[in-house]
C-alpha cells in the first residue's frame, strides 16, 4: 500500500476526538482500520487526519442500561462475541460472529466501524436493524440518536455529519416471545463476505405474529428492510405456507446487481431461501415447545 | 508514549514485541508488518497480500491473532505482540511447534508461522480442541499446499509433543533403514521458527527497489514513453523502456520465444511490461511510474478464442496466424471404425475456466553485479537453471558468470517454472545502477502476471461397448492462452497426450488449438493442460457407465491401464496399479454400500487420474543430464553434504533426495545435509517441474551415494580385511554382512579414506532412457520414464435451494511406486486435492470486457480455507518402478488429477444434472436444476 501520508491523533476521551475532527480537514475516524487503511489506498476515502478512537474507554464498554444494552462503537467483533451481556441477550449476535470476516480481523474489526462504512454487504447493520438497533451520534453540537434503519443512505452513505463519532450501538431487549436470526450466504464455508443475508425478527405471542422485521443486506446498496415481507406476517400465524409467501415477498423487495459474486437472479433466489430459513429458526427460538408443531409445513 | 517529530508525520513509538521493547520510528501509515519486517528484522511474519485477505502476517495481539498488515504500527503501542520468533525459547521448540515438524505440518512455510500463531492462541484458551474448532480457528490463514489435514492434525495432537518425540528411524525393522520412513523434512526447523529466509527477507546492503509499468490497454501500439519527468524525480536512479534493453525475445519453448524484455511495438494485454523503474523504495518507483508518460493508440482487441481464429479478428503478433499459437493434429488407430464398433457412444462439450496457481509467496527477486562482472541473483523459483539459461541469453553473457540463488520458496505449483519479468529487470536495472535491486509482485500484480492454468473448451466423445469397453476417443480441446506462449505450446499438446494413460484406448484422435488473446498469458499449472480433459473423461465415462447400467468403477477396472504397456500414442508404461488404487478406494469409501442408493441431494462419485514422473526431454534441446548431484564427505566423515541443482518448493523434494542419498550410502538421515539450487555451486538440475525430482533427481542422489559407498567399501574392505562384495553399510556402520560383528563406524571409513585419498567427493547423474516415444510431431510430450496413477471417491451434499456443495469426505489411493517419506506423499494427495476442490467448486478467473481482471486479490477469487476442506483418507498401494530410485515415482501433479471428476460425479449423483463448466458453482447447479426442470415439465 502506498498510500498518502497523514497526520495521527489519539485522543483518549470523547470531547477531545470531537473537537480534532471539528477542526482538522479531512480528518477521519479510524477504529480498527480494517476497511480505512484499504479504502485510503484505494482512493475511497480521503484523510489528512486520522484520529484513532482505540483508546476511548467509553468506546469500549457493553452496557446494561435496563430496557436496552449498549455496545461501544468501539467493541472488536471479538469483544462482543465474548461479552456475557451479548452472550445472554443477544445469542444472535453471537451466532452472527463466525460468519463475519476471518479470526484475525475479528481481533481488530469494531461493530461502529462495520455500521460506519455502510457498505452494501456489511453483516452487522443486517442483524441490528433487525434487532431494532439505534445510534447515538456525538459531536460538538451535542448527541443525537438515530434508528438504524434510517442511518444507511446509499452505498458508504448515511447520515452521520462531519464531525460526529458513532459512540453507541442501542438495542432493546427482547421481550419473551421474540427472537431473532440471522443467516449468510457466502461462496466459501468461512471467511468471505456476504452473496445475501437475511435477519429475522418475529414477536410470536399465542402463535400470532405481533412484530416481525425481515432485514436483507448484499442485495441493495444498503440493508434494508422487506417491508411487504415483514408486514405480511403481522397478525398471522406462522405456517409453513405464510413463510413461503413471506419468502417469495422478499425475494421481490431485493433489488441486488451483478457482480463477480453473484447475479440478480441468483441473489434473489438467495433472499428467498435465506427468509424462508431464518423464519423457520426464530419460529423454533420463540415458540415454546409445545407450539412448534402448530406451524405446519416443516419439521421442528 | 508517542513523540511527534517536527515535520507532523513520524512519530517515534515503543513497541513491545516477544517481551522487548523497541523504540521505532515511523511515520502514520506505516503498518506493524513493515516495522517488524524491515525494522526490527522480525521476517517470521510473512506479507502475502497486505490487505487482510491471506493470514499470513499473523501475530498474537494482546494473545488473539490478528492481521500485522491492517495494524497501524502507531495503533500497537501499548499493546503485546507476539511473533512466531518469539514463540520458542532459547532455541527450543514449543510442543506445538514439534507437533507441526513431526506431523508433517509443514510444506513450503510460509503459512506456517501465521498457523503456529493460531494455533498457539487456540490452546491457549482451549488446550484440547475438537477437529471444528481448529479448522474455524484456521479459517483466516490461506494454505496452498497441505491441505490444512497435517496442521489441524499437529495442533490437535500438540499435547503428544511436549515430550520430544523418538526418531522414527528407529521403530520397525525395514530392508530400508532410511528410504520408506515419514521423516520430519530438512528444513522444518527453520519453517516453524520463522528463521527460514524467502527471498523478500533478504536485505542487502545499500540495496534499491523495482517496479514495472503495465499496460493499462488489452491492445495498443506504443507511441510514444516519455519518462524525462520520472527520471528527474528524488530518488529514481534508473529508469528502463525497450529503448535501453536489448532486443532479444525470450519465453520457455525456443521456437515460441515471443515476449520482450519490456513492450517495443505494442502491448498485447493489460499488465504487459511497459518500463521499470529502480529507486530508493517502493514508493519512490510508484510515483515514478505515475510520472512515465506512455502514449497508446488502442487496437481491437480480442478476448475469445473462438472469435479470434475467425479470418478478420485482431492479429495479436504476427508470427501466429489466426492467433493459433500451437495446432495438434493427431490421430492414432481408427476411431471410425472404434465408434462403430461401439454399443454407444456419446459426446458432450466441457469448459475448464482460469485458475491462477496462487502460491501464498508473492514473487521476489533481488539482482546484485559483483565487482568482478558476475551477476548474483536470489529468486522465488522453480527452476533456477531456466532462469540462468534465460539470463544469460538476455544479458548476453555466458551461463558461467551468472549466479541464480534459489530461496526458500513459498510455494510454485508451475506459476514460477519460468523467469520472470522481475527477475529480469532486476538483473538490468541492478547493472544500470551497480547497485542491489530488489523487485516483489503484490498479490494483484500476481494475477496480471498469471502464467496460471489455461481455460478449455472439450469436445469429448467416446465409444463403448456394451460391457464397458473403450472401443474409441475423440477429443478436441481449445485453449485460450492470453498474450504469449509461456508454456502454452505444451499445454496443448498435454491436454491430448496423457489422455490415453489411464485407460487402453485402441483408438484416438486428437485435435488441439491453443489460441491467442489480448489477456495475461496462461502457463504451467499443476497438473499442466491434463486437469480439464480428464475432468471432461470421467464425467463423460461415468454418464455412460450409466447408460449401460454398470457400475462406474467396473467401467474403470475393465479399462484400466496394465503394466508394461504401450499406449496408442506410443507412451511407454511401465508399472501401473491403478486397477488396485480403484479397488482401495472402492472398499474403503464404502462405495459399493453407497453408490446410487444414497437419497437425493446425497451422492458419491469416482475419478481417475496420473500422470509423468518427469518430462521425457528438456524445455530447450541439450544433451545435458537432465538431474545431477554431487556429494561431499567431511573430514571427520560424521557429516555429509548433498548438493543438488533441483529445487525445494515445498514439495519435500529435499527431504526425500536426502533420505535417498542416505539410504544408498548407509548412513542415517540426521548425518545428511542438503545444499540446492545454487547455481554456483550445486550442479545441474532442471528443477521442480514435470513432477520430475523424485525420480530424476533421486536417481541422481542414489548414484552419487552409491559412488561414495562404493568407495568406502574399498577402504573398508582393507580396514577389516572382507572382500568387497561381502561388505554392506547400513545406519553409519561398515559391516561383514555374513558377520554384523565385524565391522567399523562408517565415519572412521570416511576419516581413513580422506586421510588417504584426500576430499571423499561423490557423483550421480541421470538421463531418462534415450528414444523414448514415437516418431510423430509431439511425440516427445507425455514421455516420461514412469507414470502416477490413482482413483479418488468423494460424497457429497448438495443444496438443491441454494445450489451450494458440501464436500462431506475425501478418500484415494496412488500408485507412486515406493513411497519415498510416506509422510510426504500423504502431504502432497492431501495439498492436492484442497487445491483442486479450490478449482472445482470456486475458483475462477473472471475478466471483464474490456480484459480487466474482476477479482484480482484473495477475497474474491476463492481459495478454500480450512473449513472447506473435508477429511482427507489418502493411502498408496503396493507399487515398485524399476526405473526410479528405490522404486519410487511421483504424486505431486498426478494427485490433482483425479479430483475434479470424483466431485462432478458425485455431485451428477446426488442432484441427477451434470453441469459442465468449470468452477461447479451453486448459480451453474440451480440454472442446471432449472432447466433439468423444464424439459420435465414441457418434454
Ligand atoms: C479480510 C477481511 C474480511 C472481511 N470480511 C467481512 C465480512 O465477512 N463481513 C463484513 O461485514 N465485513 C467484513 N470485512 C470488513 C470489516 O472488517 C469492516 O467493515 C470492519 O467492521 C470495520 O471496522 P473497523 O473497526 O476496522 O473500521 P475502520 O476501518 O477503522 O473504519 C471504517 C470506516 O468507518 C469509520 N468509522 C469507524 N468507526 C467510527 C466511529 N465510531 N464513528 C464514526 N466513524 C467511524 C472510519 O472513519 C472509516 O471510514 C472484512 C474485512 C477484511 C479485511
Ligand atoms: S499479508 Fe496480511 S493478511 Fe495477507
Ligand atoms: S505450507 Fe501452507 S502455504 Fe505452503
Amino acid at each position: 500500500m502506498f498510500i498518502k501520508e497523514f497526520e495521527y491523533h489519539r485522543p483518549d476521551n470523547l470531547e477531545e476526538a470531537c473537537s480534532l475532527l471539528a477542526k482538522l480537514p479531512e480528518a477521519e475516524v479510524l477504529a480498527g482500520g480494517t476497511d480505512l487503511l484499504t479504502d485510503i489506498d484505494t482512493g475511497i476515502r480521503k484523510a489528512n487526519h486520522v484520529v484513532s478512537i482505540s483508546r476511548i474507554a467509553e468506546l469500549t464498554q457493553i452496557q446494561d442500561l435496563g430496557g436496552k444494552i449498549a455496545i461501544g462503537a468501539a467493541c472488536t467483533a471479538r469483544v462482543v462475541e465474548s461479552s456475557p451481556l451479548i452472550q445472554k441477550y443477544f445469542p444472535e449476535i453471537v451466532e452472527m460472529i463466525p460468519l463475519f470476516a476471518s479470526p484475525q480481523v475479528r481481533t481488530m474489526a469494531t461493530i461502529g466501524g462495520n455500521v460506519c462504512s455502510a457498505v452494501a454487504c456489511g453483516d452487522f447493520p443486517v442483524i441490528l436493524i433487525a434487532l431494532g438497533a439505534k445510534v447515538e451520534l456525538v459531536s460538538l453540537n451535542g448527541t443525537r440518536l438515530v434508528q438504524l434503519k434510517d442511518y444507511f443512505l446509499a452505498n458508504r452513505k448515511t447520515v452521520r455529519m462531519k464531525g460526529e463519532i458513532l459512540t453507541r450501538i442501542l438495542i432493546p431487549k427482547k421481550s419473551k416471545t421474540s427472537a431473532s436470526h440471522f443467516l449468510k450466504f457466502q461462496r466459501r464455508a468461512s471467511n468471505s463476505l456476504a452473496v445475501a443475508s437475511v435477519a429475522a425478527f418475529l414477536d410470536i405471542q399465542e402463535a400470532i405474529c405481533k412484530e416481525a422485521r425481515i432485514v436483507l443486506g448484499a442485495v441493495a446498496p444498503t440493508p434494508i428492510i422487506a417491508k411487504d415481507a415483514s408486514k405480511s406476517l403481522l397478525g398471522k400465524k406462522v405456517n409453513g405456507q405464510i413463510i413461503s409467501r413471506v419468502a417469495e415477498l422478499a425475494r421481490k423487495e431485493a433489488r441486488p446487481i451483478n457482480d463477480v459474486r453473484g447475479s440478480v437472479d441468483f441473489r434473489r433466489q438467495l433472499v428467498y431461501v435465506l427468509t424462508k430459513q431464518a423464519i423457520k429458526q426464530v419460529v423454533l427460538k420463540c415458540l415454546p415447545r409445545k407450539e412448534r408443531s402448530d406451524c405446519t409445513g416443516f419439521k421442528c | 508514549m508517542i513523540l511527534q517529530q517536527k515535520n507532523g508525520h513520524n512519530y517515534f513509538v515503543e513497541l513491545t514485541v516477544n517481551g522487548d521493547q523497541h523504540m521505532v520510528l515511523v511515520s502514520a501509515k506505516t503498518t506493524l508488518v513493515e516495522v517488524l519486517r524491515e525494522q526490527l528484522g522480525l521476517t517470521g511474519t510473512k506479507l502475502g497480500c497486505g490487505v487482510g485477505d491471506c493470514g499470513a502476517c499473523t501475530i498474537l495481539l494482546d494473545g488473539e491473532p490478528a492481521n500485522a498488515c491492517l495494524l497501524l504500527a502507531l495503533e500497537a503501542e501499548g499493546r503485546d505482540i507476539i511473533t512466531i520468533e518469539g514463540i520458542s525459547t532459547n532455541g527450543e521448540l514449543h510442543p506445538l511447534q514439534r507437533a507441526f515438524v513431526n506431523e508433517g505440518a509443514i510444506q513450503c512455510g510460509f503459512c506456517t508461522p501465521a498457523m503456529v500463531l493460531t494455533g498457539k492462541a487456540l490452546v491457549n484458551k482451549n488446550a484440547d480442541p475438537s477437529e471444528k474448532e481448529v479448522r474455524e480457528a484456521l479459517a483466516g490463514t490461506f494454505c496452498r499446499c497441505t491441505g490444512y489435514a497435517k496442521i489441524v492434525k499437529a495442533i490437535r495432537n500438540w499435547q503428544h509433543y511436549n515430550e520430544m518425540p523418538s526418531s522414527k528411524e528407529e521403530g520397525e525393522k525395514t530392508e530400508l533403514a532410511v528410504v520408506g520412513k515419514s521423516l520430519p523434512r530438512k528444513d522444518s526447523f527453520d519453517k516453524v521458527t520463522g528463521r527460514a529466509r524467502y527471498t523478500d527477507d533478504i536485505h542487502l546492503p545499500n540495496m534499491l527497489y523495482g517496479k514495472i509499468l503495465t499496460s493499462p490497454f488489452p491492445h495498443a501500439r506504443i507511441l510514444n514513453i516519455d519518462t524525462q519527468k520520472a527520471e528527474v524525480l528524488q530518488g529514481v536512479k534508473a529508469i528502463l523502456t525497450w529503448k535501453n534493453v536489448p532486443d532479444i525475445l525470450y519465453g520457455v519453448s525456443p521456437a515460441r520465444y515471443d515476449e520482450h524484455i519490456l513492450a517495443k511495438e505494442k502491448v498485447c494485454y493489460i499488465g504487459d511490461e511497459v518500463a521499470a523503474v529502480a529507486a530508493i523504495d517502493e514508493e519512490t518507483c510508484q510515483k515514478a511510474l505515475d510520472l512515465i508518460e506512455v502514449e497508446y493508440e488502442e487496437l481491437p482487441a480480442v478476448f475469445d478464442p473462438i472469435e479470434a481464429m475467425k479470418d478478420g479478428a485482431p492479429l495479436i503478433l504476427e508470427r501466429y496466424p489466426n492467433n493459433i499459437n500451437t495446432r495438434v493434429d493427431w490421430n492414432f488407430g481408427d476411431v471410425e471404425k472404434g465408434f462403430e464398433e461401439a454399443d454407444l457412444v456419446l459426446s458432450d462439450t466441457y469448459v475448464g475456466n482460469r485458475t491462477y496457481q496462487s502460491p501464498m509467496e508473492p514473487h521476489c527477486a533481488i539482482a546484485e553485479w559483483n565487482s568482478d562482472g558476475r551477476l548474483t541473483l536470489y529468486t522465488s523459483t522453480q527452476v533456477v537453471h531456466y532462469v540462468r539459461y534465460q539470463l544469460s541469453r538476455l544479458l548476453e553473457m555466458s551461463q558461467g558468470d551468472i549466479r541464480v540463488i534459489g530461496t526458500h520458496c513459498g510455494g510454485g505449483f508451475g506459476g514460477k517454472a519460468e523467469v520472470n519479468p522481475l527477475e529480469i529487470c532486476a538483473a538490468f536495472l541492478a547493472k544500470k545502477t551497480g547497485r542491489p535491486v530488489k523487485m516483489r509482485y503484490n498479490r494483484t500484480e500476481m494475477f496480471y502476471h498469471f502464467r496460471g492454468r489455461h481455460k478449455q473448451t472439450i469436445d469429448m466423445k467416446i465409444g463403448m461397448k456394451k460391457d464397458g469397453t473403450i472401443t474409441a476417443v475423440q477429443q478436441k480441446s481449445v485453449l485460450e492462452g492470453g498474450a504469449y506462449s509461456s508454456f502454452g505450446v505444451i499445454a496443448a499438446y498435454y491436454s491430448g497426450a496423457m489422455v490415453p494413460t489411464l485407460y487402453k484406448l485402441p483408438n484416438y484422435k486428437y485435435d488441439g488449438f491453443r489460441v491467442n488473446t489480448n489477456l495475461p498469458a496462461c502457463g504451467a499449472m499443476r497438473g499442466h493442460g491434463c486437469p480439464h480433459p480428464r475432468f471432461a473423461f470421467e464425467s463423460l465415462l461415468t454418464d455412460m457407465a450409466i447408460k449401460l447400467e454398470l457400475d462406474p468403477i467396473e467401467v474403470r477396472l475393465k479399462n484400466a491401464m496394465e503394466p508394461d504397456s504401450r499406449t496408442v500414442n506410443d507412451l511407454d508404461v511401465g508399472s501401473c496399479e491403478l486397477k488396485a488404487c480403484l479397488e482401495e478406494v472402492r472398499r474403503k469409501s464404502g462405495w459399493d454400500e453407497k453408490w446410487g442408493k444414497l437419497p437425493f441431494g446425497r451422492g458419491i462419485g469416482v475419478g481417475c487420474g496420473g500422470f509423468v514422473s518427469g518430462a521425457g526431454y528438456p524445455i530447450y534441446r541439450s544433451k545435458f543430464p537432465h538431474s545431477n548431484a554431487t556429494i561431499k564427505v567431511s573430514e571427520d566423515g560424521n557429516t555429509v553434504i548433498l548438493y543438488t541443482g533441483e529445487t525445494e518448493i515445498g514439495q519435500g523434494s529435499m527431504t526425500v533426495l536426502s533420505q535417498i542419498a542416505a539410504e544408498a550410502m548407509g548412513i542415517t538421515y540426521d548425518r545428511i545435509k542438503v545444499e540446492y539450487a545454487d547455481t554456483d555451486i550445486t550442479p545441474l538440475g532442471f528443477g521442480s517441474y514435470s513432477s520430475r525430482v523424485t525420480l530424476m533427481g533421486g536417481n541422481a542422489c542414489k548414484m552419487a551415494g552409491e559412488d561414495v559407498r562404493q568407495q568406502l567399501l574399498e577402504v573398508a574392505s582393507q580396514m577389516i580385511n572382507i572382500p568387497m562384495e561381502q561388505i554392506k553399510s547400513r545406519k553409519n556402520y561398515i559391516y561383514d554382512r555374513e558377520n554384523e560383528k565385524a565391522g567399523i563406524p562408517w565415519e572412521e571409513v570416511a576419516a581413513r579414506y580422506f586421510s588417504e585419498n584426500g576430499p571423499l567427493i561423490g557423483r550421480g547423474h541421470y538421463s531418462p532412457p534415450e528414444g523414448l516415444g514415437g516418431d510423430f510431431k509431439g511425440a516427445t510430450v507425455g514421455t516420461s520414464p514412469a507414470y502416477s496413477f490413482s482413483a479418488c471417491v468423494c460424497e457429497v451434499e448438495v443444496d438443491v435451494e441454494t445450489g451450494k456443495v458440501k464436500v462431506i469426505k475425501f478418500t484415494d489411493a496412488h500408485d507412486v511406486g515406493t513411497p519415498i517419506n510416506p509422510m510426504a506423499v500423504e502431504g502432497q494427495a492431501e495439498g492436492a486435492i484442497a487445491m483442486m476442490l479450490g478449482e472445482t467448486l470456486l475458483e475462477d478467473m473472471v475478466f471483464d470486457k474490456k480484459g480487466n481482471i474482476l477479482n484480482p486479490n484473495l477475497h474474491d477469487y476463492l481459495l478454500p480455507t480450512a473449513l472447506d476442506v473435508p477429511p482427507i483418507d489418502s493411502s498408496t498401494v503396493e507399487s515398485y518402478e524399476p526405473r526410479g530410485p528405490f522404486g519410487a515415482k511421483e504424486v505431486g501433479e498426478g494427485a490433482t488429477l483425479p479430483v475434479i471428476g470424483a466431485i462432478a460425479n458425485a455431485i451428477y449423483d446426488a442432484i441427477g444434472v451434470r453441469v459442465k463448466e468449470l468452477p461447479i458453482t451453486p448459480e451453474r447447479i440451480l440454472k442446471a436444476l432449472g432447466e433439468k426442470e423444464r424439459k420435465e415439465c414441457f418434454p
